[in-house]
């Protein structure tokens, strides 16, 4: 961000601002300092941060603007309408009958279709985020390599 | 508020299994689901085996873990999905659209042509009305949070009717230069590109004053002027070049801002020869300014006389310090009062949201 007026709070690690395109005032947007395009890349610590800055100020928007409800949309991917390609998540004051309609149709799948998706998921989480397949792949040729079997044998 | 798992409650049943669900993941604060009625194949829910109503209500610890796990099911959709994105939704309270009295955070993965829109709809609202926000909830902010930390200073532009020209008679001139000194003040007085000062390729921006950074060196004793702010460089650069106090003075000579006199020197003042010779031992150094009544006229740097330079010392001293110069530090706030009360009214809230 080049300007900084409209911070309203400052960290080490995260930035809260006052979003200069508000969908219903006071709505904010809460950022990582560093670089991250997408959700997976932000590390456990800085997401967790996140998480409990953005609980305090959506409280702050319940407290001083007496809001009935409150959004928290995290766009991740083009596909999902990222805009930015900054990791943020945007805190959104609702009232009723404010115009905005984050609502969706719902439409229910077969018993397969779900147990299909249910398996397909389970197995990615078993395995784990990429990072660890990647160390785990390591590890793996690291006990098959030559070169440490027998270190004698370099010339 | 009530976190044991209430009986009326639909998922605190299903977190604790009475229900037949398809679960994606399990642990001892959190349960992740497949939403019966999905938005999109894979949509999931996460929630806490605890009955919190609204995400503020939630601790701390899980709603680390609660993002951690919304991290690890957005790869894992995206990944065995093939989806294209991924949407992280959370309602509080039933205007934003919250349909059940337990919290859930949906994790909707997105496919193109599935007839979901989740954009952000933009609406025009007066600057006042905004200012006015902003200025509510940066108190509450610091209400809440305690003290502030200082925001970053980023290097300002200083416009160039700020400048004021000090000199605006023509200077006497006691000695003429000779060819060495006009040299020296070459280097020093070069024109400015922009807003920074380059001197000798090192950028100098406005946030330090080198007064106080010089003034931390005893050895140093400035005899003709101060430094004007204009030109002061940041210390992170010097120190980026010297490590030890006593290597300063060479960093300082060697970028110019400050030459060690002679005996003689036309830029000694009378005040400067007597103090020069009650301190035999010490070497005194011209500290030059590098400032704004040089910029005027950037090509032709006036000499001044020593009547002139006692002036603008004189006027340096005196005059209000400009916005760019002075570090704005809000002032902190007291320290949030120390009750038993949390920070928040958690019974009014769940009042207003028709929380049972």
């Amino acid at each position: 961000m080049a300007s900084r007026k409209n911070t309203v709070y400052e960290d080490e690690d995260v930035t809260v601002l006052m979003y200069p395109q508000p969908a219903s005032p006071g709505h904010m947007l809460v950022l990582p300092r560093k670089h991250f395009t997408i959700l997976e890349q932000v590390p456990p610590e800085v997401l967790g941060k996140m998480g409990i800055i953005s609980n305090k100020m959506s409280m702050i928007q319940f407290e001083t603007l007496g809001v009935a409800g409150t959004n928290m949309l995290v766009q991740n991917g083009v596909g999902a309408g990222q805009t930015m390609p900054h990791f943020s998540m945007h805190l959104i004051p609702r009232n009723q009958d404010d115009g905005i309609n984050f609502s969706w149709k719902s439409r229910p799948l077969t018993e397969e279709q779900m147990a299909a998706v249910e398996l397909g998921l389970k197995e990615q989480l078993e395995l784990g985020p990429q990072e660890e397949r990647i160390e785990a792949k390591k590890e793996e040729k690291q006990k098959h390599s030559t070169v440490l079997k027998y270190p004698e044998r370099i010339p | 508020m009530d976190p044991q798992p209430q009986q009326q409650c639909i998922f605190c049943q299903i977190t604790q299994g009475k229900i037949n669900t398809q679960k994606v993941y399990e642990d001892s604060d959190i349960v992740a689901v497949l939403d019966i009625n999905p938005a999109n194949p894979g949509h999931c829910l996460v929630i806490t085996r605890a009955h919190y109503q609204v995400m503020p209500q939630i601790p701390d610890e899980i709603v680390v873990k609660m993002m951690d796990v919304t991290r690890k099911i957005s790869h894992a959709s995206l990944s065995a999905l093939k989806a294209q994105g991924t949407v992280i939704f959370v309602a509080n309270g039933a205007a934003a659209g919250q349909r059940a009295p337990h919290f859930m955070l949906h994790v909707i993965p997105r496919v193109p042509g599935d007839g979901l829109t989740f954009d952000i709809p933009k609406k025009d609202y007066s600057l006042q009305e905004f200012a006015e926000i902003k200025k509510k909830i940066y108190e509450r902010v610091t209400g809440v949070v305690g003290s502030q930390p200082v925001l970053e200073q980023l290097p300002v532009e200083v416009p160039a009717q700020d400048v004021k020209v000090v000199v605006e008679q023509k200077p006497l001139v006691e000695q003429e230069p000779s060819k060495e000194q006009e040299k020296s003040f070459q280097f020093i007085w070069q024109k400015p590109s922009g807003a920074h000062f380059d001197i000798k390729g090192l950028p100098v921006y406005d946030t330090a004053n080198v007064t106080r950074f010089l003034a931390r060196h005893k050895e140093l004793v400035t005899v003709v002027e101060s430094l004007a702010s204009k030109g002061s460089m940041h210390t992170i650069e010097l120190l980026r070049i010297v490590d030890f106090r006593t290597k300063y003075l060479f960093a300082l000579e060697y970028l110019g801002y400050i030459r060690p006199l002679g005996e003689s020197d036309p830029l000694l003042s009378s005040v400067g020869k007597e103090r020069k010779k009650n301190h035999p031992g010490r070497t005194f150094y011209a500290v030059t300014i590098i400032g704004r009544q040089f910029i005027s006229n950037p090509s032709k740097p006036p000499v001044l006389s020593n009547a002139v330079k006692e002036k603008v010392l004189l006027e340096e001293m005196d005059r209000p310090a400009l916005p760019h110069e002075t570090v704005t530090h809000k002032p902190i706030p007291p320290p949030p009062k120390q009750n038993d009360k949390p920070d928040f009214d958690l019974d009014r809230l769940t009042e207003m949201l028709g929380g049972r």
